[in-house]
């Protein structure tokens, strides 16, 4: 066997360790999720007896609990309504535009592009209280329409970004043609390039899904009743509860009702997802 | 301009428009309004409001819980931007090698990012339990009886516990940015370089790194607006009421705990507002310091 240098041992070694973090850390991920959708299924007594412990009887209570006392069941059907609007709204928005923008050799193009990108920059901490402002003069704060209107606004400059970066890699020729075989450009878009755009497209739509799914800051600013709750806003009141209710299995349980679709979502579109990171917009 | 050029203007109108009324209403014209307001002294919402000046500005250097919040911001940014590049380095350097798991690995880590971080943080909450948490039982398994009672939510430990958390939140999204810029770079340039006899991390260090230099300074820029915008997690980590712990406010928990907070209000506007508009200067400093400081010319390959 031939002997290794110290210097490559060393690598050997760092290789092997490196590795074992890397795998400890993936597994970690495994196993939090593991052990959250398992308490979520087990009693009381027994998360407390032994937080490792396997549910005895699937405790589906638990579950009930969340979804009727917790508000968790009106919070799913709230944060369908506003992460679906929100992100259907701003996909239909910003697809045009985007196609434009990808194409036009119009004046003051590049400096659009430009102020559209200035918004990715913009924090929604410097945003809250203006827009909070702004829906109370219009009757809109504590509704979802006004929720749904801001999730569109904030998600434009993202979702055109990403979307012109699509629309970019489309041949001209197709719409040249199509306008001399005597097509209006509103048809071309319509019916050439957004089939031809729909990867990008479902890219975009999924991305502020699950963005939009994950969203709490605004729906904790603008709403305030219960039945407006949004999932993260009523697992945050369910959270605050605990201190009187101490139903800590329940709470699980609402974990895995907040995070099970997202993470469903993501089984299905997880390739596309990480493709689309790779590409630099995964943002 | 061409007759092409012309149609696409035309369609300026019904195509660009819509999107830019919208983004202008939503985000642009705020924006300019949160200047405005925070020139202000203004006690609520309803109540009337007084023009100051910038003396809601000259009162931030002595403000405490400022100070608080913005050291919180910045530990993140620099102890937990340490240590998720690290990650993000390790698995670049290990990659050439990890085969076919390469891509199993990339969709198990960045599970945390589609997940509400809300959530998250009543797990980390649980994990970080003194009396049933999952921390200490571990501990307590491989025999570190010492530390196995710590109270990890105390006030000595919270920051780096709430850091180490967001470490773990954050890190597969920069693993798979820059495994997918590494995954670029031809495989022969590796391997030419171990048959010469490099070392992996000397690979790593002359090959690899400056290949996707461009990649790691844009996964730099995005960790500084994640770590200085940091909300959802600190707001609910080990606490259950209604007030996120003040030991480890962020900026952007000071300023919602000033203008709209539950438990104490205050609503100081005005000054909440400057803080905000702090908030998107330092951010902007430290942008452009960082792409001024970590300028290369760009490699060939």
């Amino acid at each position: 066997m031939a002997r290794l240098h110290p210097a490559r041992l060393l690598d050997v070694v760092s290789r092997e360790v490196s590795l074992a973090l890397l795998v400890g850390f993936a597994s970690s991920i495994v196993l939090a999720l593991f052990w959250i959708s398992m308490t979520a299924f087990k009693s009381n007594a027994e998360l407390f007896a032994n937080v490792w412990g396997l549910p005895g009887l699937l405790q589906l209570r638990n579950f009930d609990h969340a979804w009727t006392i917790g508000g968790m069941g009106s919070g799913f059907l709230n944060s369908v309504f506003v992460a679906g609007g929100g992100a259907i709204g701003v996909v239909a928005l910003s697809a045009p535009a985007a196609y434009v923008l990808s194409r036009g050799e119009f004046r003051g193009r590049e400096a659009l592009i430009n102020l559209f990108a200035a918004g990715m920059g913009a924090p929604a901490v410097l945003l809250i209280i203006p827009v909070f402002l702004m829906l109370n003069q219009v009757g809109l704060v504590d509704s979802p329409i006004g929720l749904v209107a801001v999730y569109v606004g904030i998600q434009v400059p993202f979702t055109v970004f990403v979307l012109i970066g699509f629309f970019a890699t489309l041949p001209v020729e197709l719409e040249e043609a199509a306008i001399v075989d005597g097509a209006s450009e509103i048809a071309v878009f319509a019916r050439i390039m957004l089939p031809l755009a729909r990867p990008g497209i479902v890219t975009a739509l999924a991305f502020n899904l699950i963005y939009l799914w994950k969203e709490f800051l605004w729906g904790l600013v603008l709403l305030r009743s219960q039945g407006h709750f949004t999932l993260g806003v009523a697992l945050n009141a369910l959270r605050e509860s605990m201190s009187f209710t101490a139903d800590w299995v329940g709470l699980f349980a609402a974990v895995v009702i907040v995070m099970g679709p997202a993470i469903v979502a993501y089984l299905f579109l997880s390739r596309r997802m990480l493709d689309a990171v790779a590409f630099g917009s995964g943002r | 301009m061409t007759r092409r050029g012309r149609a696409k203007r035309r369609l300026f109108i019904p195509f660009v428009l819509p999107a830019l009324v919208v983004y202008a209403v939503i985000v642009l014209y705020p924006a300019f309004q949160a200047f405005n307001i925070s020139l202000f002294e203004w006690s609520g919402f309803g109540q009337t409001s007084t023009y100051v000046g910038l003396r809601n500005f000259a009162d931030i250097p002595t403000d405490p819980l400022y100070r608080i919040a913005l050291t919180n911001n910045l530990v993140l940014f620099f102890v937990g931007g340490l240590a998720v590049f690290a990650i993000a380095f390790l698995a670049v350097a290990v990659l050439p090698t990890l085969g076919r798991r390469r891509a199993l690995f990339r969709a198990v880590v960045f599970v945390p990012q589609v997940v509400p971080l809300i959530a998250l943080s009543v797990l980390w909450t649980f994990v970080y339990n003194n009396d049933f948490g999952l921390l200490n039982a571990i501990l307590t398994a491989v025999g570190i009886k010492d530390a196995a009672g710590t109270a990890w939510m105390g006030p000595d430990t919270i920051e780096a516990a709430v850091v180490a958390a967001l470490v773990w939140t954050y890190a597969g999204f920069y693993v798979v940015l820059l495994m997918a810029a590494a995954s670029r770079v031809p495989l022969d340039l590796y391997e030419a370089s171990l048959l010469d006899g490099a070392t992996r991390w000397q690979t790593f260090r002359f090959i690899t790194l400056p290949l996707i230099w461009n990649v790691v300074v844009i996964g730099l820029v995005l960790w500084i607006i994640d770590a200085m915008n940091q909300f959802d997690f600190v707001f609910a980590v080990g606490s259950t009421t209604g007030q996120p712990r003040q030991e480890i406010w962020t900026l952007p928990i000071y300023i919602f705990e000033q203008a709209f907070g539950e438990r104490i209000p205050v609503f100081r506007l005005g000054y909440a507002t400057a803080v905000a508009v702090t908030l998107v200067v330092i951010i902007t400093v430290m942008i452009v310091v960082l792409r001024r400081a970590l300028r290369r010319p760009v490699v060939e390959y």
